[in-house]
């Protein structure tokens, strides 16, 4: 009779690991942590992809907050630069995000792709 | 004390970083520390700080859009923020007793998988031509 709405009040232990392993990639290594949040919460809860960013994202607020106070502890924290940034991505995410709809960004995937893999050799060596 | 012209490259790192979201599915702090390292001459422990502050904003901009279009699960965010800002705080403590010569090799490897997985992708999605569902991958926000 009673339906209870088990799985909106009840708690899933597999948010644990799901955040367990974001916030753990996050704070050490100065990201985000949707490498990992965005596959996980995929994995484990399966909701709509646009669901899982957009939750992964939110989720990333508390995070980052957390991991810069652990970096200005120990005085790794460029305060003007930081903000200065964090600028130009609200304004950059915003400019991607409209011209997604509108090219096909293969190409760029491409060229981003690469600067990545030289600048990810260049730090290993 | 940033030079003005510090500040103008940080910008320009913003940009083109949150372009690279925005567009190619690619996240920020990945770019935004490689970038701060090579042109800014960080050292890899302030790049790795700076760009957290970073991400607190662009994080949080996303948010109040995603919420607008209403594809957060709000319950879900909170969880897994509670939990893994207090695992983030401890691993950021962890990070700053880390040989910084040896986390810029560790993120390095890092930045390599994103890039590899990402030349990957586009590959892929340029086989089945059509598909302009972005190529299935995940952002690495």
């Amino acid at each position: 009779m009673t339906t209870a709405p088990e799985t909106r009040s009840g708690f899933d232990p597999r948010l644990i690991v799901i955040a367990v392993a974001g916030g753990a990639l996050s704070g050490f290594f100065g990201v985000g942590g949707g490498i990992l949040l965005v596959p996980l919460i995929l994995l484990f809860l399966a909701p709509p992809r646009r669901v899982a960013h957009a939750t992964s994202l939110g989720a990333i607020i508390a995070l980052s907050i957390a991991g810069t106070i652990g970096f200005a502890l120990s005085g790794q924290v460029d305060w003007v630069v930081g903000v200065t940034i964090g600028a130009g991505g609200v304004i950059g995410g915003a400019v991607g995000a409209h011209y997604m709809n509108r090219l096909s960004p293969r190409t760029l995937r491409m060229i981003f792709a690469v600067v990545l893999i030289a600048a990810g050799l260049r730090m290993v060596w | 004390m940033e030079s003005i012209l510090d500040v103008a490259v940080a910008a320009i790192i913003g940009l083109i970083a949150g372009v690279a979201s925005g567009l190619a599915g690619i996240g920020g702090g990945v770019v935004m520390v490689p970038a701060m390292v090579f042109l800014l001459d960080f050292p890899q422990h302030l790049a790795q700080g700076t760009s957290l502050l970073a991400i607190v904003f662009t994080s949080a901009a996303g948010t109040v859009v995603n919420r607008r279009n209403a594809n957060v699960d709000v319950r879900m965010a909170l969880t897994i923020g509670a939990i893994g800002a207090v695992v983030a705080f401890v691993s950021a403590r962890l990070a700053n007793l880390v040989d910084g010569d040896l986390l810029r090799q560790l993120f390095g490897a890092l930045v390599l998988v994103s890039g590899v997985r990402m030349l990957i992708q586009s590959l892929r999605s340029e086989k089945s031509s059509e598909s302009e569902v972005p190529a299935g991958g995940e952002d690495l926000t």
